[in-house]
């Protein structure tokens, strides 16, 4: 083939994709990367600034650093710890229950898990509250069968990591699910026929051909519980402050944008970073089996 | 009506207790002049505005949406359906979070978007007006809607005017005293208005919440380290400031922003009361028949509140709403159409006592015709007392709402106040 006929075919394959991906790039343009610049230019704009093209400073970050600020970051990375941790624990049983169950029973608890997605969550947790408070469901319903209750289980670190953990079991569930697909079941027959026993099988076998869907779970957990604000407004009442709640603060009540943005840009850092190592441990291909 | 903040195990309260329990407060209210409702003129005037208003509405061509940015109670249907009924404008409500967070939102364009702005007295006079993000209205038309008010709002009314005096900034329509709310059976009313707020963040340490609305908790801890926040502060008002934010947050139960919540946890009587707190904090609960939840306004206030007429100072806050035409580039007469409909007695009424989750006093009580349409339980629910004196009183224990001018040092004190609180 000659060298200008290479060309043609090559710059004809690479302009047809490119054309393909545009509207991609332009939506993520507009609406990632345009935002995000804005973020980036605020959080260097003096106080009190409304435009993000002032004179830039440096002042935002040294404020965060004198302020306490380490206090929300160090809550919300804790509770992000605490609750991803909770939720592999939990997901990955009820991810190899839904997995060998089948038909009706799997559907059904899929829907189950499914289901409270499709109401607010901010209702879902007040509806928690009013279980868990004084006088609420479970104290109140208590205290008029038997003449005593628990009193008020809200108000405490422990209910914001049971709200995060029952807000975002889905977000953990159903990649561990795609990641158990990864598992076929005559490799696990196999090894029984070898002579492992359950636990090599889940430690040799089953963990590291599920650990795609692991790692997606944990890692989409992970950010969005960085990010978490309404369970410790609602079920913690303000025993913790979380960094997502000093950035809402900023932008709202305090009307210091450029704070506020200072605070994102340190929390999509945080986030940036978790994302970069666990992205060094998926091969995304493997996972959607494209390869 | 079912009672929503009423707990499981708990009876009903038993209302004429609870009104014996106020009997102190009241009997000291009833030093404060009463609310003599007039019969009618400023009533008739509204309601013969309105129909004129609407009889040039219908022949006009203009645009036919209205927008409007406000606190609830002027974004709900009770008021803006019979509104759009009588109109035929579609509104679109927007609800604020925050007055500093509404006044930005104008300076960043919003005027293009709004018709109608409501927001606390202050805001209009001293930066939107001067700005040019407000547009004055007709004083002519609306000063005889004077006449339907409480005393202390009278014609000219200082919030509602330029500097200059001259020009019309907005109407004023709900207020409410601020200062703190309690249970009564918890913690004694009496024993709050006099010990002042040392008595809850003090003697109620552990045992109280916070309400918080940012901007509120920042102007009572001003009031409770013993100065005024509308103004600027010296070196050892800021530090007295700090001192105090971190203590409030320190000795605080519980931190919420959920008034309804909160009244829920005073009358299951896990929390004594809140800091701070208004009329409107305590109205639903007590519009449920839980009356013994209720505002109070301590007697004393700081050294520099203390005047003749006043000499024990003022330790609330009062705030007033004023609500005024934006200067949006292309404006609709729908915008001022809302105005004087608020003023129809039926529209104030509903104003006050209809927004959900909240009930307000408002001026226009000062007519008869807005009065009457009141319920005896909607009155108590709003701390009315005889003639009004019981409001009154509160009302007269306080300054008036104003702009911080330290308020940006204050908030990351108050951030940091909140932070810490648990460390």
């Amino acid at each position: 083939m000659d060298s200008r006929k290479l060309t043609t075919r090559v710059w004809s394959s690479l302009s047809s994709g490119l054309l393909c991906s545009a509207p991609l790039f332009v939506l993520l343009g507009l609406g990632f990367f345009g935002p995000l610049a804005l973020v980036i230019l605020y959080s260097v704009q003096p106080r009190g600034s409304f435009s993000p093209f002032g004179t830039p400073t440096l002042e935002n970050y040294r404020d965060i650093i004198e302020q306490a600020f380490y206090l929300s970051f160090g809550w919300s990375l804790l509770l992000a710890i605490i609750s991803t941790t909770i939720l592999l624990i939990i997901c990955y049983p009820l991810a190899l229950a839904l997995k060998r169950y089948s038909g009706a029973m799997a559907d059904i608890l899929t829907l189950l898990v499914v289901a409270p997605l499709f109401v607010a969550e901010n209702i879902r947790l007040q509806g928690w509250v009013l279980f868990f408070d004084k006088g609420g469901f479970l104290d109140g319903g208590l205290n008029h069968l038997f003449g005593f209750g628990p009193g008020s289980l809200v108000n405490n670190v422990p209910s914001i990591v049971f709200g995060m953990v029952y807000v975002y079991l889905p977000f953990m569930l159903f990649p561990i699910l795609l990641g158990l697909s990864n598992v076929p079941a005559d490799v696990r027959e196999a090894a029984l026929d070898l002579g492992a026993n359950k636990w090599r099988i889940f430690r040799d076998i089953e963990i590291p051909l599920a650990m795609p869907g692991i790692l997606i779970g944990s890692l989409l957990c992970f950010v969005i519980s960085l990010g978490a604000f309404s369970e410790a407004k609602f079920l913690g009442k303000g025993v913790i402050v979380t960094i997502a709640q000093d950035i809402e603060s900023a932008f709202t009540f305090g009307q210091n944008w450029p704070r506020g943005s200072a605070l994102a840009v340190l929390l999509i850092i945080l986030a940036g970073t978790a994302v970069f190592f666990a992205m060094r441990k998926i091969d995304l291909n493997k996972v959607l089996g494209t390869r | 009506m079912t009672n929503v903040y009423r707990n499981f195990s708990s009876s009903r309260r038993d209302f004429i207790r609870s009104t014996a329990s106020l009997a102190a407060t009241v009997g000291a209210a009833s030093m404060i002049p009463a609310v003599s409702a007039r019969a009618d003129s400023g009533a008739d005037y509204a309601n013969d505005l309105w129909e004129r208003t609407k009889a040039e509405l219908s022949g006009g061509n203009h645009r036919m949406e209205l927008n409007i940015h406000a606190w609830e109670g002027y974004t709900e249907e009770p008021v803006l359906d019979p509104f759009s009924r009588q109109t035929g404008a579609k509104v679109n409500p927007q609800m604020l979070i925050s007055d500093p967070a509404a006044v930005n939102n104008l300076r960043g364009g919003g005027t293009k978007t709004w018709d109608v702005i409501n927001l606390n007295n202050a805001w209009q006079r001293k930066m939107l007006y001067p700005e040019g993000l407000i547009t004055p209205l007709d004083k002519d038309k609306y000063q005889p809607l004077y006449e339907m008010n409480v005393p202390g709002f009278e014609w000219p009314y200082h919030w509602t005017l330029d500097v200059s005096g001259n020009h019309l900034l907005g109407i004023i329509q709900r207020y409410g005293p601020s200062a703190m709310v309690i249970n009564s059976d918890l913690i004694s009313a009496d024993t709050v208005e006099k010990g002042g707020y040392a008595e809850m963040i003090d003697g109620a340490a552990g045992k109280y919440a916070i309400l918080d609305y940012e901007n509120w908790v920042i102007m009572h801890a001003c009031m409770a380290a013993g100065f005024t926040p509308f103004r600027t502060h010296s070196d050892a008002e800021m530090a007295a400031y700090k001192d105090m934010i971190f203590k409030i947050f320190k000795n605080a139960k519980k931190v919420s922003d959920d008034q309804a919540a909160l009244a829920r946890d005073m009358i299951t009587g896990e929390v004594v009361g809140c800091f701070p707190g208004s009329v409107y904090t305590a109205s639903a609960a007590r519009n449920e028949g839980e009356t013994q939840i209720m505002n109070v306004v301590p007697i004393e206030g700081p050294e520099e509140t203390k005047t003749a007429s006043h000499p024990n100072g003022r330790a609330g806050i009062i705030w007033i709403e004023v609500t005024s035409l934006v200067a949006n580039p292309s404006p609709t007469p729908l915008a001022d159409a809302f105005l004087v409909y608020c003023h129809t007695p039926e529209a104030a009424y509903r104003v006050g006592a209809k927004s959900p989750g909240t009930l307000n006093p408002v001026v226009q009580m000062g007519s008869n015709d807005c009065l009457s349409k009141w319920s005896k339980d909607e009155l108590d629910a709003i701390q009315w007392g005889e003639g009004g004196s019981w409001l009154g009183s509160l009302v007269d224990r306080c300054i008036d709402f104003d702009i911080n001018p330290d308020y940006d040092a204050m908030h990351d004190m108050y951030t940091e106040a909140k932070r810490t609180r648990g460390s």
